[in-house]
C-alpha cells in the first residue's frame, strides 16, 4: 500500500502494460504452465473518497483477507476526496488496467450505474459495500441495511426519551447521499409520535461546518430534548469544540450518533452521546475480498449480504476505544476486529 | 533624497495655473466610495429581518461570539486572499493550506511538541507553501490560477499521505487558541482582530502594501516604475500563505483534531469573502475590513439558515443569491462613483 | 550634405551608447546604434512608427535589455537590470505607455516605487509619510503648470492629456541628469503641448539633459538642439536643429534621398 494516488493515465499506462504481458503470457502459456497457475487474482477496493478516516479500515480489512487467501493482489485506490466523477474515472482505470474483481463503496449510486455495468459487461466481477447502487449489475451489497440503522437509531431515541413530548433536530451530511437519505427515512418510520423533527441540517460532510451547525441550532431552538446524528461528522473534532452540546447533554438533551470511529468515542465517554449505532469498517475490506474471491472461483452470494449494526454506549464504549487503540497497524487491526470470512450460500 | 524644481524656473512661464489642490472628496462621495458600505448594509438589514423574525437569539452575545469563532479562521485565511486578489493574483491553494498546516500542527502537538513549538512548525509549513507558489508563479512564470491549482493539489495530498486519510486528535491545551474566550469574546476574534489591524496597516500605510496594490493595479506601470514586481510577488503569496496557516492552525484548534479533509472548498469561500467586502478580481482594489465584514456577512448567513431551520435542501442556493446580490450591488455603487 | 554633429571632444556625453542592437523574433528592431547626448541639451529622436524609437529609450531607461551594445553615464559604464539602475544613474523616462496606475491617485503614482518614508527606527517597515507626499506632489505639479484637479484623484478617471501631463510632471520633477521623454504631447491640446514646450525648456535651463520623441516637426524644431534619426532601426543620420530643415529631416526619416547624404556614422 505505497501509491494510492494513481492518476487514471498510470492505470492506463499500466493497463496497456497488464494487456501486454497477458499477451506474452498466452504466447507463452504452454510453456510456462507453472507461472501461469501462480497467477494472483487482482483486487481493487474502491472508497469514496480517501481522505475519509473510516475507509483507512477497509483497506487494512482487505489486506488482512488478501494476505490470507495468499492469491490476491490487493489495490485500495479512489477518488483524493469524495467526488462521483473522480470515482467513476477510477473505476473506469480499474476497468482498462485489468483487474478481475471490484468492490465499489458509491459516492452517487446513479452516477457509478454506468461503469459498473462496463465492468460487468467485460467479465469483471463488481460487488458494492457501505453505499450501493441498487439498479446496477453488481453482484452483492455488501453492508448495512441503512433504512434499518436509522429506524435502530430512532428506537434508541425513543427508549432515552421515553413518556417526553417534544422536538428534535437531525443532522446529515449531504442531501444526495443515498445511505444518508436512507436512514433519515428509517428514523422517520420508528421515531415516536411524542418526538417531532423540528429541522435538519445538511454540514457537507465539512467537519466545522457540522460543528457550527450544531452549536447555532442548540442556541436557537433552547426546546431541544434529543438529535440525532445521522453520521458523526461534528463529532470528528473534540468535546472542547461543542460546549453547547455538551452542556445541554447534561442538562437532558439526547443525542444518538451514528458509527464508532476512534475519534467520537470521547463524546460517549463523557456521556453528551448516549448511543451510537455503528458498522463494520475492518469488514468492508475483509469481507468485500472474501466475497469478491469466492465470485471469482464461481461461489454464489445472495444480492444482498447485510453487516450487523452494533451499538456503541457508555456501557461498552471502553471495549472499543481499546479496539481502536490495538488497530495502529493492519495486523493489530485485524487482531482486534477479527471475524469469521463469509460462507457462499 | 530628491531634487525639486525650484521656484527660479517659475518666471519663465505665465503664472495662470493655479496650484493644485489636496482636494478632499464631497462626504457622500466619500461614503458612497467606501467598499463595503453596502455590504454593511445587508448585514444591518439581515440583523433587523432575524430580530422580527427570531426575537433576540440573533443579537444575544452568545449567538454572536459564536458567529465570531466560527468565522475568524476563514476570515484569517480570506485576509490573504485578498491580499493577493489586490496584487492581480489569485490564491486556490489557500483551503488545502490551512488543512495541511493544521494537520501537521495537530500532528506535532499530539507527538507532544510545546503549543508554541507546534504552532511555530505550522507556521513554518505555511511559509513554505507560500514560497512555492511564489516560485512557481514568478520563477517559472506560471499563471496564479494554474500554479495554485496545482499546489491545491500538492497540499491536500501531501496532508491525505502523511496521515493516510487518518484524524489526528490535537484536544489538549492547544485548543484554547480556537475554543477558548475572553470575558465573552473568542481568543480567535482577538487573533482575527489584531491580523485584520495588522494588515490594513501594512497595506495602507507602508511602501510594502502600496506596491500590491501597484502591481496588481498595473503590473507592467509598476515594473517600469522600479518596483521589483517578483519580490512583491513573492511577499504577497508568503503573507497570503502565513495567513492560511494561521487560520488552518486556529481551525485545528477549533476541533481539536485535524483531517485532511478539512477546509475543503474553503479558497472560494475567502475569494467570496474577498470579493464581497470589495477586492476587485482585476486586482489593484480592495480592503481589509473590508473582506472582514465579507466574511462576516457570509458567516452570519449561515448562522440565520442554520437558526431558521431554513433552508435545508436550498441553503447553498440562498447563500450563492446573497453573494450575487451583494456583488451587483457593489458594482451598482461603482458606476454611480463612475470610477 | 548632413554630416553628424560632433560636439567639442572636450565635453564628455552625459549618455553614450554603443553597437545597441534588438531583435524580436524575426524583427530586428534595432541594428547597432550609436547615440550620444550631452550636458544641456535637447535632443529630438524622431522616425516613422515602427523606426524603433522607443525600443532604444527603453533601452536607455534599463526597462529592456539589449541584445548586444554598452551604455556610460558621464564616462563609466553601466549596467541597467532595470528601471530602477537608470533612474539611480540620473534618468527618468516619460515611457510611450506612460506608466502610470489607473487605479492609484495622483500623489501614489507620483511617488510610486519611490515612496517617501518616515526616517528613523521604523524605516525598516517603510512607513509611508503620507500627508507630506501629498503636499509635495501638490506642490510640484502646481509648479509645473500642468492642469490636474487634484493629487487625490485617480489617474484612471483623468482625462488621457492629463494622465500624459501627470507622467511628464513625475518625470520632470525627478530628473537630475537626463529627461527621456517619449512622445509626451501625443494626447495633448495646443496650449497643453506648449506647456510641454516650455516646461522641456525650463528643464533645460536647470541644466538637465532631454531626450524628446516626438511626430510633432514643428515642436521638435522648438525645442531640441540637435535631431537624431532612425529609420528602420538604423540610426539614419544626425543633425543640428539650427543648420537644417523639416524637409531635410523627413527625407532622412522617410530615407527618399539616402543616396545624396549617405549614411552618417
Ligand atoms: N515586445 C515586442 N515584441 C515584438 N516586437 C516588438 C516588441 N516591441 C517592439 N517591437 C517591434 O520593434 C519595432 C520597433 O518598435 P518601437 O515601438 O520601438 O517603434 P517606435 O519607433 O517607437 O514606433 P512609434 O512611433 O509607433 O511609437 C516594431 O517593428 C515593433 O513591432
Ligand atoms: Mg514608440
Amino acid at each position: 500500500m505505497t501509491d494510492r494516488k494513481v492518476s487514471r493515465r498510470d492505470l492506463l499506462a499500466s493497463g496497456t502494460a497488464a494487456a501486454g504481458a497477458l499477451t506474452a503470457a498466452q504466447l507463452f502459456g504452454s510453456i510456462n504452465i507453472a507461472r501461469a497457475q501462480a497467477k494472483k487474482y487482482k483486487i481493487a477496493i474502491v472508497p469514496k473518497g480517501l481522505n475519509n478516516p473510516v475507509f483507512k479500515s477497509a483497506d487494512f480489512g482487505g489486506q488482512a483477507r488478501s494476505a490470507e487467501l495468499g492469491d490476491v493482489d490487493f489495490k485500495f485506490i479512489g477518488p483524493a476526496t469524495s467526488d462521483a466523477a473522480q470515482q467513476v474515472a477510477t473505476v473506469d482505470g480499474l476497468i482498462s488496467a485489468g483487474y478481475d474483481a471490484i468492490g465499489i463503496s458509491c459516492d452517487s449510486s446513479e452516477t457509478l450505474l454506468q461503469p459498473i455495468d462496463r465492468a460487468v459487461a467485460k467479465g469483471i466481477k463488481v460487488i458494492t459495500w457501505d453505499s450501493d447502487s441498487p439498479s446496477s449489475k453488481r453482484s452483492v451489497f455488501y453492508g448495512v441495511d441503512s433504512f434499518k440503522g436509522g429506524q435502530l437509531q430512532a428506537k434508541l431515541l425513543n427508549g432515552l426519551l421515553k413518556g417526553k413530548k417534544g422536538d428534535i433536530w437531525l443532522l446529515s451530511g449531504l442531501q444526495s447521499a443515498q445511505n444518508l437519505e436512507e436512514r433519515i427515512r428509517g428514523v422517520k418510520t420508528v421515531l415516536s409520535k411524542d418526538l417531532t423533527i423540528a429541522g435538519t441540517s445538511f454540514c457537507n460532510e465539512d467537519v466545522a461546518l457540522g460543528v457550527s451547525q450544531v452549536e447555532n441550532v442548540l442556541r436557537a431552538h433552547p426546546t431541544l430534548i434529543g438529535y440525532i446524528m445521522i453520521g458523526a461528522w461534528p463529532l470528528f473534532s473534540s468535546p472542547g469544540a461543542l460546549p453547547t452540546l455538551k452542556a445541554r447533554a447534561k442538562t437532558g438533551l439526547q443525542v444518538v450518533a451514528f458509527d464508532y470511529l476512534e475519534q467520537e468515542l470521547p463524546f460517549i465517554v463523557d456521556g453528551t452521546v448516549k448511543a451510537s449505532v455503528g458498522q463494520d469498517y475492518w469488514g468492508w475490506g475483509y469481507q468485500s475480498v472474501t466475497i469478491l474471491h469466492g465470485l471469482l472461483q464461481g461461489k454464489k452470494y445472495p444480492a444482498f449480504v447485510p453487516q450487523a449494526l452494533p451499538v456503541v454506549t457508555t456501557a461498552n464504549v471502553a471495549e472499543y476505544q481499546k479496539k481502536w487503540d490495538d488497530s495502529k497497524t493492519a495486523a493489530g487491526m485485524a487482531a482486534a476486529f477479527k471475524e469469521a470470512p463469509i460462507e457462499p450460500s | 533624497m530628491r531634487q525639486t524644481v525650484t521656484d527660479s524656473d517659475a518666471e519663465s512661464a505665465e503664472t495662470d495655473s493655479p496650484a493644485v489642490p489636496v482636494r478632499r472628496p464631497s462626504r457622500v462621495t466619500e461614503i458612497i466610495a467606501i467598499p463595503w458600505v453596502g455590504v454593511l448594509g445587508v448585514i444591518v438589514l439581515l440583523a433587523i429581518f432575524m430580530t422580527v423574525k427570531t426575537g433576540p437569539i440573533f443579537l444575544s452575545p452568545d449567538n454572536l461570539s459564536s458567529v465570531a469563532l466560527d468565522f475568524s479562521y476563514i476570515a484569517m485565511a480570506a485576509l490573504g486572499s485578498a491580499i493577493v486578489i489586490i496584487g492581480g493574483g489569485i490564491d486556490l491553494s489557500v483551503g488545502a493550506n490551512m488543512a495541511l498546516t493544521g494537520l501537521l500542527t495537530a500532528l506535532a502537538i499530539s507527538a507532544g511538541w510545546p503549543i508554541p513549538l507546534a504552532v511555530a512548525a505550522g507556521l513554518v509549513v505555511g511559509i513554505l507553501a507560500g514560497a512555492l507558489n511564489a516560485i512557481l508563479i514568478t520563477g517559472i512564470g506560471l499563471i496564479p490560477f494554474i500554479a495554485t491549482l496545482g499546489t491545491m493539489s500538492v497540499f491536500r495530498g501531501l496532508g491525505t499521505g502523511i496521515v493516510q486519510g487518518q484524524t489526528v486528535n490535537a484536544a489538549n491545551g492547544f485548543t484554547v487558541i480556537g475554543q477558548g474566550y475572553w470575558g465573552p469574546i473568542p481568543i480567535s476574534a482577538v487573533i482575527l482582530f489584531v491580523l485584520t489591524a495588522t494588515t490594513a496597516f501594512l497595506m495602507n500605510n507602508t511602501a510594502w502594501g502600496r506596491h500590491i496594490y501597484a502591481v496588481g493595479g498595473g503590473e507592467s506601470a509598476a515594473r517600469l516604475c522600479g518596483i521589483n514586481v517578483k519580490r512583491v510577488k513573492w511577499r504577497m503569496y508568503i503573507a497570503a500563505s502565513i495567513l492560511g496557516a494561521i487560520g488552518g492552525i486556529v481551525l485545528a484548534a477549533r476541533l481539536g483534531s485535524a483531517t485532511p479533509s478539512n477546509a475543503l472548498g474553503y479558497e472560494l469561500i475567502c475569494i467570496a469573502a474577498a470579493v464581497i467586502g470589495g477586492a476587485s478580481l482585476t486586482g489593484g482594489e480592495g480592503t481589509m475590513v473590508g473582506v472582514l465584514i465579507g466574511a462576516a456577512l457570509l458567516a452570519l448567513i449561515r448562522n440565520s439558515l442554520d437558526i431558521l431551520g431554513w433552508g435545508e435542501y436550498w441553503q447553498d442556493l440562498i447563500i450563492g443569491a446573497v453573494i450575487l446580490i451583494t456583488v451587483s450591488f457593489d458594482q451598482l455603487r461603482r458606476r454611480l462613483r463612475r470610477v | 550634405m548632413i554630416d553628424t554633429v560632433a560636439m567639442p571632444a572636450a565635453r564628455t556625453p552625459i549618455l553614450r551608447a554603443t553597437g545597441i542592437s534588438k531583435v524580436y523574433g524575426a524583427v530586428r528592431a534595432l541594428g547597432g546604434i550609436d547615440f550620444d547626448l550631452y550636458p544641456g541639451e535637447v535632443l529630438g529622436i524622431v522616425g516613422d512608427n515602427g523606426a524603433g524609437k522607443s525600443t532604444f529609450i527603453k533601452i536607455l531607461s534599463g526597462a529592456i535589455a539589449p541584445d548586444s551594445g554598452a551604455i556610460e553615464v558621464e564616462g563609466a559604464p553601466v549596467h541597467f537590470r532595470g528601471p530602477l539602475d537608470a533612474r539611480r544613474a540620473g534618468i527618468e523616462t516619460v515611457f510611450q505607455e506612460l506608466a502610470v496606475v489607473p487605479l492609484m491617485d495622483v500623489e501614489e503614482n507620483f511617488f510610486l516605487g519611490r515612496e517617501l518614508c518616515s526616517p528613523g527606527p521604523l524605516g525598516w517597515l517603510k512607513l509611508l509619510t503620507k500627508k507630506k507626499m501629498r503636499t509635495q506632489a501638490a506642490d510640484e505639479i502646481a509648479e509645473l503648470r500642468v492642469g490636474i484637479p487634484s493629487v487625490r484623484q485617480r489617474v484612471g478617471t483623468l482625462s488621457g492629456g492629463q494622465r500624459q501631463s501627470v507622467a511628464v510632471a513625475r518625470a520632470v520633477a525627478w530628473s537630475r541628469k537626463i529627461v527621456i521623454m517619449d512622445e509626451p504631447t501625443a494626447a495633448l491640446g495646443v496650449k497643453e503641448s506648449r506647456g510641454v514646450q516650455e516646461l522641456i525648456k525650463r528643464v533645460r535651463d536647470r541644466g538637465t539633459a532631454v531626450i524628446l520623441i516626438s511626430h510633432n516637426m514643428p515642436q521638435v524644431f522648438d525645442v531640441t538642439d540637435r535631431i537624431f534619426v532612425l529609420r528602420h532601426g538604423t540610426h539614419a543620420g544626425t543633425v543640428k536643429t539650427l543648420d537644417t530643415d523639416m524637409e531635410q529631416v523627413i527625407k532622412l526619416i522617410t530615407g527618399a534621398t539616402l543616396h545624396e547624404h549617405g549614411r552618417s556614422e
